[in-house]
């Protein structure tokens, strides 16, 4: 049995790190979920690092406003040395637009024609190499729940995933999503158009 | 004194359970893994001792032994509750008792308990005091049906142990009993509130305006809007609580319990159970009805009231903010966890798991509120809701 503890920021980002661990070994053992609910992470990054040296922590977060995910991972760190068993992940660039690189069963899901889903497509980020992503014209879960759920065919869709106010997600949007994570969400495809992801889950396999 | 340990076997949620108390001991577990049943456990030997209680009335008001078995249990068919007694929790053992019991009767005979045994050890005799069974001499059906603990004449060497369970507090404060109360109703024993006034009415009028005094101080500091918080009688001898409510006349105007917030009453109440009495106290969820700004001063507030003050406090807890107090140590939270062998009690520190969390960094609420949610929990928004 592999033990690890894990850390997300929300319900559909921990929904996430289970279903990897369980696309990447059976033999994965979360002792606990740790707290990182918004600035918590930044604060509690010493203590992540810390108890990485007794079990494996899985961190992840998104990139939010910075410009890429190692600038995410150097301004969490701060200077602190990482464990090699603390594995931050950076999702690009939410958790969101994972879901989405599973193009065709997120739009399926959703209720929404396929082309309604942002592409995933080559994008310079900090390193050399341009990345594989999908690119959102707005923050993915934003443009989620502001432009793709309020025209769903669905209307549970649209009443638990269409955002009711500026700044806010749908009423039920967690409950929403965890089936579509759980049941729907087929990483291979996923992987293939989300580097980010693909990265994530290479790092995983090694614990 | 405190109870430094306590032993149950067959007792509500608990197959068999051993747990070690500190003298400021937080009870953590998810939602039906006994916690209330732990301190019941205690409130159970003080029924056994109190005015007009004894064990069969202790059973009786539980609802006879059938509802204090454990629904887990396997042979055993007996009850046992054992402590142990400390003056502090580095002493030495002074006292333990054990208590167990069976049910007899049935049929055409009363359903009743009876004694299977009694045991009193004390460090100062280096024995044991009382050691009493079915086949003891003198002992027959009649007797079995009473405890040595909860008769004068037969508790003469072991009274402090009887002192001790008797000065037992327990409160769990709700509201709308007190402002539905006629100021008559409850006594000593009204867990929740009913007769909180009358118990104040009939304390020692220095000792109530000091207590008054003190809640005040908090009060005034959790609620600024109210002040001059007093005891007063109306014109049918009824007593009440009265504060001053701040506003933008001069003088404010009066306001009575019946008026007072759910979260002023509760404050209230927990205030003075901490400062009414010497003994154990016993508090259920402090945290209801507050908020998380006021509850967060909880931990520290009772290490304060400890410092003055030696009185265990054994409090059952979901709260985040006051698990989130860096002042909480491993040694003072037990870990409630069902299992199909009944409920599982471990004192933290013994949880490797658990303190490395805790030796990262992390608080007790990081450490312990995600282990003890449901782990299906995140499927509550899957239920349909609609009618069938």
């Amino acid at each position: 049995m592999k033990n690890v503890y894990i850390a997300g920021e929300d319900p559909v980002t921990r929904e996430i790190i289970y279903r990897l661990l369980k696309y990447c070994s059976p033999d994965f053992y979360v002792i606990q979920e740790l707290p990182a609910r918004g600035s918590e992470i930044k604060n509690k990054i010493e203590s992540f690092n810390k108890l990485a040296a007794s079990q494996p922590v899985i961190l992840l977060t998104d990139l939010d406003t910075d410009d890429c995910a190692p600038c995410t991972k150097r301004n969490l760190l701060n200077g602190l040395v990482q464990h090699p068993n603390f594995l931050i992940n950076v999702a690009v660039d939410e958790a969101e637009a994972w879901l989405m690189a599973d193009r065709v069963n997120f739009a399926d899901y959703i209720g929404v024609p396929v082309t309604d889903v942002p592409q995933a497509c080559l994008q310079k980020q900090g390193g050399m190499k341009p990345l594989m992503e999908v690119s959102c014209p707005l923050k993915s879960s934003y443009y989620l729940t502001h432009s793709i759920a309020p025209h769903s065919a669905k209307e549970e869709i649209r009443s638990q995933v269409a955002a009711t106010g500026k700044g806010c997600k749908g009423k039920e949007y967690n409950t929403a999503m965890l089936p579509f994570i759980r049941e729907k969400w087929d990483i291979d495809n996923a992987r293939q158009h989300s580097d980010s992801l693909s990265r994530m889950i290479d790092r995983v396999k090694k614990i | 004194m405190l109870i430094s340990t306590i032993t149950l076997y067959n007792w509500k949620n608990f197959q068999h359970c051993e747990a070690h108390l500190a003298d400021r001991c937080f009870i953590v577990g998810a939602n039906a893994t006994g916690k209330s049943n732990l301190l019941d456990a205690i409130r159970f030997l003080h029924d056994v001792v109190k005015q007009g209680g004894g064990l069969q009335t202790a059973v009786d008001d539980r609802g006879g032994i059938t509802r204090i078995r454990c629904l887990s249990a396997r042979k055993r068919t007996d009850v046992e509750i054992g402590v142990e007694l400390k003056e502090s929790v580095s002493g030495e053992v002074k006292w333990k008792y054990v208590l167990g019991f069976r049910h007899t009767g049935g049929g055409i005979r009363k359903s009743q308990v009876s004694i299977v045994t009694e045991q009193v050890y004390s460090a100062e005799a280096g024995g044991y005091v009382l050691n009493r069974s079915a086949e003891s001499e003198g002992e027959d059906e009649e007797t079995l049906k009473y405890t040595h603990l909860e008769q004068a004449n037969a508790n003469q060497k072991f009274r402090e142990v009887k002192d001790f369970f008797l000065q037992v507090e327990y409160l769990n404060i709700i509201p709308q009993l007190i402002r539905e109360s006629d100021g008559r109703q409850g006594g000593k024993d009204d867990y929740y509130g009913r007769g909180f006034l009358a118990r104040l009415s009939v304390l020692n009028e220095a000792t109530r305006n000091s207590y008054l005094k003190k809640i005040n101080e908090v009060v005034r500091l959790a609620v600024p809007q109210l002040s001059e918080l007093s005891f007063a009688k109306d014109e049918n001898n009824m007593p009440h609580l009265e504060a001053r409510y701040l506003h933008w006349r001069a003088q404010g105007s009066k306001q009575r319990e019946t008026q007072f917030s759910d979260g002023t009453l509760r404050l209230i109440g927990f205030l003075f159970a901490l400062l009414d009495g010497n003994g154990v106290v016993l508090l259920e969820e402090p945290e209801i009805n507050l908020h998380p700004g006021i509850v967060a001063h909880i931990p520290e507030f009772i290490a304060r009231m400890q410092r003055y003050k030696n009185r265990q406090v054994l409090i059952t807890t979901h709260s985040y903010d006051i698990l989130s107090d860096a002042g909480i140590d491993e040694n003072e939270v037990l870990l409630l966890t069902a299992t199909d062998e009944g409920t599982q009690v471990t004192n933290i520190s013994n949880e490797e798991d658990i303190c490395n969390v805790l030796g990262a960094g992390f608080s007790v609420a990081d450490a312990l509120i995600p282990r003890t949610k449901p782990d299906g929990i995140d499927e509550l928004g899957t239920i349909n809701l609609a009618a069938e």
